[in-house]
């Protein structure tokens, strides 16, 4: 597989075999809004759209993702990776593979997962995940899975403290993360096997998740609920026991933790 | 228990000839207890009809319209988009913003009408054929359930 021009766009090939095409833009507004785009004007199979840096990165809800030069941002394309009620199960097949790619570098801290699917240090944000699906005109879904990782920078005042690899003491450039998570990636989707197996994916989740059993807040779109982290049920939903013993599934919301010691770590 | 034999509601059947005429609809069918009243008027239809195969995820059978208010009645209509899953609903892409759509609005087929929050994935919920917006029918950031109705295009 040689390189290949495309519209001005550079082709490279992340790393070992099997590895997805990579589209790689010195800039773009977001590498999911490219990557669905692409997948509306036909592009099949999966393929790796990675910026340098983008104008206008986002999170969950529009929040800026800041974007600076020397961090990796990456989204995954993945057309028709299952049937529809096993979509939900992506976002722990993300967050399982970018875990295990940062963790196979990591030495004497392991960074730990915050449901459902940002990776911590310590209670600070090293990545950030942003899932968007579309159904294509031809019935056909694509679903972008957007890496935000902050190699060498990090924002500041962000309201979930942020930190990144090289604070944590590891030093990997966006080129070799993104080939690590390309097979970290393509070995988990293939465990997962298009649904079939979610639990191995959940196990998974679970012994690399920050925060199990303890108490947390969780802001919903209509208001905010405490209680114990009891677990994630058996398609993902987070288990919040509430104080009068209620157990609510939560689908959708921010996870916060309780102050440990010092400030909220959240 | 038979609804008991009332005589035809005219003002009700006026209201509904105006909501048609309002929406730019070709039929409106209400139906309250055994009474079931259907208002069509004739169109003239600019565009071809797509007789596009109807969309997977809203394929479940539209139930035995129940005993609801007529106004709130879209459940047979057929540019009913109903809700692929559950999750939360958002009219616009992030808080604050411009709403995707608005009632009035002309949209094309496949424009996103809203998004749906389920696991953190955005799922962009495309209109199903080109049209106008004539009906809203969730808020935004609210939980929606599988099949809910939500955005009506005609």
């Amino acid at each position: 597989m040689g390189e290949r021009k495309s519209a001005g766009d550079r082709w490279t090939i992340a790393g070992g075999r099997g590895s997805w095409p990579v589209l790689r833009f010195p800039e773009i507004g977001s590498t999911n809004d490219e990557a669905l785009a692409r997948a509306r004007a036909g592009l099949s199979g999966e393929r790796w759209f990675v910026a340098d840096r983008q104008t206008s990165g986002r999170g969950r809800r529009g929040r800026v993702w800041t974007s600076e030069i020397g961090n990796l941002y990456a989204s995954a394309l993945l057309i028709d990776p299952c049937a529809p009620e096993h979509l939900p199960e992506i976002p722990f097949v993300a967050a399982v593979a970018v875990h295990a790619a940062v963790a196979g570098r990591s030495a004497a801290t392991l960074p730990a997962l915050k449901w459902p699917n940002d990776l911590m240090f310590a209670g600070r944000k090293v990545a950030g995940l942003l899932l968007e699906s579309s159904r294509l005109d031809d019935g056909r879904m694509a679903v972008a899975i957007g890496f935000g990782v902050n190699c060498i920078s990090f924002p500041a005042g962000t309201e979930t403290p942020a930190t990144c690899l090289l604070t944590e003491g590891l030093t990997i450039y966006p080129e070799v993360l993104l080939a690590d998570l390309d097979a970290t990636l393509r070995a988990t989707l293939a465990d997962w096997d298009r649904g079939r197996d979610f639990a191995a994916i959940r196990r998974r989740w679970l012994a690399a998740a920050t925060g199990l059993g303890g108490p947390i807040r969780v802001r919903l779109a209509d208001g905010e609920r405490n209680g114990l982290f009891e677990a994630i049920d058996e398609t993902g939903r987070l288990v919040l026991v509430e104080e009068d013993g209620r157990r609510r599934l939560v689908s959708a919301g921010d996870v916060f933790f309780p102050p440990v010691g010092g400030n909220e770590v959240k | 228990m038979p609804a008991p034999k009332k005589p035809f509601d005219s003002d009700f059947i006026r209201e509904l000839a105006l909501l048609i005429a309002e929406t730019d609809l070709s039929e409106i069918e209400v139906a309250q207890g055994d009474l079931r009243i259907r208002v069509a008027r004739n169109v003239q239809v600019m565009a071809p009809v797509t007789i596009a195969a109807p969309q997977a995820i809203a394929a479940a059978p539209v139930a035995v319209a129940p005993p609801v208010p007529a106004e709130g009645d879209w459940s047979a209509h057929p540019g009913l988009v109903k809700s692929p899953m559950v999750g939360t609903a958002y009219r616009s892409p992030s808080p604050g913003s411009a709403t995707f759509v608005e009632i009035g609005d002309k949209v094309r087929e496949g424009q996103t009408l809203l998004i749906i929050e389920a696991m953190k994935t955005m799922n962009q919920i495309p209109a199903p054929s080109s049209g106008v917006v004539v009906a809203i029918l969730f808020d935004d950031a609210s939980p929606v359930e599988y099949d809910e109705p939500l955005v009506v295009i005609a």
